[in-house]
Order: structure tokens, then C-alpha cells, then sequence
């Protein structure tokens, strides 16, 4: 499971991994030196960067983040070519659009799904699911644990939710919004 | 409500499945079922006034989306050509689309596209700014899950569209709020 994080937003870690969105360079570089768990940044929502090869390569091969969603195929090639896991993002609105955001998958070794919003992902069919490139995460509006729950049903590798877990850990990034 | 919203709103909820026509070949059985309103999202924007002639003539309405159709432009003159053709309302995603729909004198849905947080508090404000007369939310069959952030904070009525592909589906969208749905599956067409 990811734990949703994006400005003014700052969970305890509770040992799952980080999905940093709508975040500012500077804040992000401030998350990534103060904890050592698994981050996943959402490179199209970070201002500052401009979500291409560059930023891609500078977020995996620079600040070590493990991996990137972005639906920008150029970038998602290049945090791969770095070692990284690009995870390319598909929206599903409907079945029109789940098909055309999916023909621009690059479909690459290193490349996985974000399937947004995560929330649609128990009610694609199997025959959708069979064909996104894994790993597939559902991201987006998954609020509860039973959604959660459903979308690993679903056949997800993993979820990104803003249902944090409680617990005493509260590390808020000095300077952090 | 304006009047020609209102009957629309009126004929939905009388037979509050819409028929989503993606293909030529679905427009038949369309045509035959007892759906009020055909939504068309695919085809060619220029030559639709024969086919909208038709979906006149059986006695429903339609709604032609203007950010999928081809040929038309995303403007002004694009719209006026979708009016003139028989369009009996325009969808759109865009905002700025949505006002000049309203202005030309059909009913303007707004389609809010929903992909996260952000994009819902994006696309209320996007809805409050641009004033459409329906807010057509999709994936619809999400909105159970998401009611609490959406249905209590939008004046107009909303439709549910995408991934609506079971009566299940359909009834879960309307008890969540919506007044109709859209889908492309033929077998729900004309459900009560």
C-alpha cells in the first residue's frame, strides 16, 4: 500500500511507502532526505519540474526515488532507463478513454500502471485488467480500507490512499506545509 | 431551471438510461430501444444534422459531444454548427465551451472528469464557474463512493457516465444522487 502525500499533507509512515503528489521541489527534496521509506512521486504534479526525460532522470538518479507516475511515455522511458520504475498513468473514465490512454502506454521493460482513478479498478473488466502492463497501482479517491481491499481483489499490485493508518509516528519535514 | 432543461431532466427521469452511441452500428438499436436521449460521442461532427433527424423523428432527444465528435472545432462557430445541425444539448469538459453552449441556446453539459482528489475540487470549482445546466460525472460508476464530496456541493442536476455496465450499476448511480446515467451497453437502454 501507498500512503498519499501532497502539500500540507503529511502522514505517519507507519513502514508503507510515500506517493508524493501536488508538492513542490523544494518540499519534496525535503521529504526525500528525512525518511527512508519507498517513495513514488507523481512527477506531472510537481511544481518545479517540468515532467519530461530530464526531471524524470533527475528525481531516480539523483535524489534516489524509487519510482515515478507520470503519463508522459518520454519520461517514463527515462526513469527506466535509470533503474527506476516508471509507473505510466492510464485514466479510466470510461471505456472510450481507457482505450485511447492505454494505446499511449509504451509498454517498455520498467514501465508498470497507474490506473486513475484507483477507485475504478474493481469494475473494469477482467479482459481491461489482462492487458495493463505490470505492476499495476490503482491511484486515486481510494479513501477506505474496503476500497483498498477491493482494488487488491481487483488484481492491483498496489494502492496509493489517502486512508492513512494511525499511529504515534508523526514526522512532519522541518519547514514542511 | 430553463424549460428546455427541464424536459430533458423530465424525459430522463422518466427513462433514466441513456443510450452512449461510440458506433455507427449502435444507432439502431438505439433508435428502437426506449431510451429518451441518445448521448453521441463519436462520428463525424460535420454530416450529423441526417442522423439527428432521425433520433428526432423516433421521438428522443440528443446530446452531441463536442470535445469527441470529429471535424468540428472547439469554438464558437463549432457549437452554432452542432445547433444548427439538431442538437438538443452539447457536452464538453471545457469550461470556456460550456458558457458559449449555454449562450447558444441549447442545454450545456459539463462532463467532470474524475481522477483524484484534485481534479474533484478542480472540477466543482471548474462547474462553478462555468454554470452548465447538467454536470454529467464520470466514471459514473464510482459515484457511490465519492457522493459525500460531490452531490450535496453541485446546484445542478448530475448524470452519471462510464463504466455503467449492469442494472446493479445503474441503480447504485441513481441512489447516489444522479437523476440519469449513460452507457454504451444496449442491453440497459430504455431501463426503467
Amino acid at each position: 500500500m501507498l500512503l498519499e502525500v501532497r502539500a500540507g499533507v503529511w502522514p505517519p509512515a507507519h513502514g508503507h511507502g510515500l506517493l508524493l503528489h501536488h508538492l513542490d521541489l523544494d518540499l519534496l527534496i525535503r521529504i526525500v532526505g528525512q525518511t527512508g521509506d519507498l517513495l513514488v512521486v507523481d512527477l506531472d504534479s510537481v511544481g518545479g519540474l517540468s515532467p519530461d526525460r530530464r526531471a524524470a532522470t533527475f528525481l531516480v538518479g539523483r535524489l534516489g526515488v524509487g519510482a515515478i507516475v507520470t503519463r508522459h511515455a518520454p519520461a517514463a522511458g527515462a526513469a527506466a532507463a535509470v533503474g527506476g520504475l516508471a509507473l505510466f498513468r492510464i485514466f479510466a473514465f470510461d471505456s472510450t478513454g481507457l482505450e485511447r490512454s492505454l494505446a499511449a502506454h509504451p509498454r517498455s521493460p520498467g514501465v508498470g500502471t497507474v490506473i486513475s482513478p484507483g477507485l475504478v479498478l474493481p469494475y473494469l473488466s477482467a479482459r481491461d485488467r489482462a492487458v495493463l502492463p505490470r505492476p499495476v497501482v490503482g491511484y486515486g479517491l481510494v479513501r477506505r480500507e474496503e476500497e483498498v481491499e477491493a482494488c487488491r481483489r481487483a488484481g492491483a499490485d498496489s494502492v496509493a490512499t489517502s486512508a492513512h493508518p494511525p499511529s504515534s509516528r508523526f514526522d512532519r519535514p522541518a519547514g514542511g506545509r | 431551471m430553463e424549460a428546455r432543461t427541464a424536459e430533458i431532466v423530465a424525459r430522463l427521469r422518466e427513462h433514466p438510461v441513456g443510450a452512449a452511441i461510440k458506433e455507427h452500428d449502435q444507432l439502431e438499436r438505439a433508435l428502437a430501444s426506449s431510451s429518451a436521449m441518445l448521448f453521441i460521442l463519436r462520428g463525424d461532427g460535420l454530416d450529423l444534422a441526417p442522423l439527428l433527424r432521425r433520433v428526432h423523428a423516433a421521438g428522443k432527444l440528443a446530446a452531441v459531444h463536442m470535445d469527441l465528435v470529429e471535424g468540428v472545432g472547439r469554438d464558437h462557430v463549432g457549437v452554432r454548427w452542432l445547433v444548427r445541425a439538431g442538437a438538443d444539448a452539447v457536452i464538453s469538459s471545457h469550461g470556456h465551451l460550456v458558457r458559449t453552449i449555454r449562450a447558444s441556446g441549447v442545454v450545456a453539459i459539463q462532463r467532470l472528469l474524475l481522477s483524484d482528489a484534485s481534479s474533484v475540487t478542480a472540477g466543482l470549482a471548474a462547474v462553478e464557474r462555468a454554470g452548465p445546466d447538467l454536470v454529467e460525472v464520470l466514471p459514473g460508476v464510482i459515484l457511490p463512493h465519492v457522493r459525500d464530496l460531490l452531490v450535496e456541493r453541485l446546484r445542478v442536476p448530475l448524470l452519471a457516465g462510464g463504466f455503467i455496465r449492469s442494472a446493479a450499476d445503474v441503480e447504485a448511480a441513481l441512489a447516489a444522487g444522479a437523476f440519469a446515467v449513460s452507457t454504451s451497453s444496449p442491453e440497459l437502454w430504455g431501463r426503467r
